[in-house]
């Protein structure tokens, strides 16, 4: 096999694992904000007042 | 602090490991350098399996005692397990193509590991559609059990049938590798187990937050 095509075979399975591991990481991320931001805008509203985060 | 400890470690860890198994570790005589893809490839399929391993665990112990928290680790350690597996399905084919010529088989191995796949991915399709979600806890951890009898199938397939997938090269069957070789594959385990853990541990404690945001619409409405 010729040592281009291991190159780029070797570059690709471990742009797929890092990439898919940091996609994951990310959308677990994205998830958490989102969450944070719902929870403060109910305790807000629960509270009485508008406190909490708007979206 | 304690929470991101083990993300800490594992970043020097995995920058150790792909130093291992990038340069360090010798290139094998017959594959070339593309052998090199067997360092996250493997390490991904056991903590694949693990993940799996842990949603029929945290099934069994969610029906013995009731406890949600175990559920929400099956559910965790199940989406952890499908992202393992799915990149040992990414990195399994270009290794593929660039030794065997073909992308995919189906042989015993690869079409095992596909149900494998298959299935969890249908745990949290079904999750994620439940309309009665306490009534589908117990059914899903019934699934996460029975799902689990495939692990074993699928680790002992290259031994029971005549696959295109290589044979095992660790463990006690195996054909074994060059002490260069087993540190760079034990290195790339070691730092994907510490994330395999933070990351199970992370989601669990979103899942938490979930059912806390769940709780306070209830109050709401109310």
């Amino acid at each position: 096999m010729s040592f281009r095509s291991d190159f780029v075979a070797v570059v690709a399975a471990y742009s797929a694992v890092i990439g898919g591991i940091a996609l994951y990481v990310s959308l677990l991320g994205r998830k958490q904000r989102l969450l944070g931001e719902q929870i403060a805008h109910l305790r807000g509203l629960l509270d009485g007042g508008h406190g909490g985060a708007r979206r | 602090m304690k929470r991101n400890l083990l993300i800490a470690l594992f970043l020097p860890m995995m920058t150790w490991a792909l130093y291992q198994a990038l340069v360090l570790a010798p290139t094998e005589q017959q594959l070339g350098d593309s052998q090199r893809i067997f360092y996250v490839h493997v390490p991904c399929a056991w903590l694949g399996f693990a993940g799996f391993l842990v949603v029929a665990i945290a099934g069994g112990l969610f029906l013995a005692t009731g406890r949600e928290r175990y559920d929400r680790v099956a559910q965790a350690a199940c989406e952890v397990g499908v992202l393992f597996t799915t990149l040992v399905l990414v990195t399994g084919p270009i290794w593929a193509k660039n030794d065997w010529g073909l992308f995919w088989t189906w042989d015993a191995r690869l079409t095992s590991t596909f149900v494998l796949w298959l299935l969890y991915v249908g745990y949290l399709m079904l999750r994620s559609n439940a309309v009665d979600p306490v009534r589908a806890r117990k059914l899903l951890a019934v699934y996460g059990i029975i799902a689990c009898l495939n692990v074993p199938f699928v680790y002992m397939s290259i031994m029971w049938f005549r696959t295109q997938h290589p044979a095992a090269v660790v463990g006690p069957r195996g054909g074994g590798i060059s002490p260069e070789m087993r540190v760079a594959l034990y290195a790339n385990l070691a730092a994907l187990l510490l994330l395999f853990v933070d990351l199970i541990a992370r989601r669990t404690r979103l899942l938490a937050v979930e059912d806390e945001l769940l709780a306070l619409c209830a109050e709401v409405e109310s």
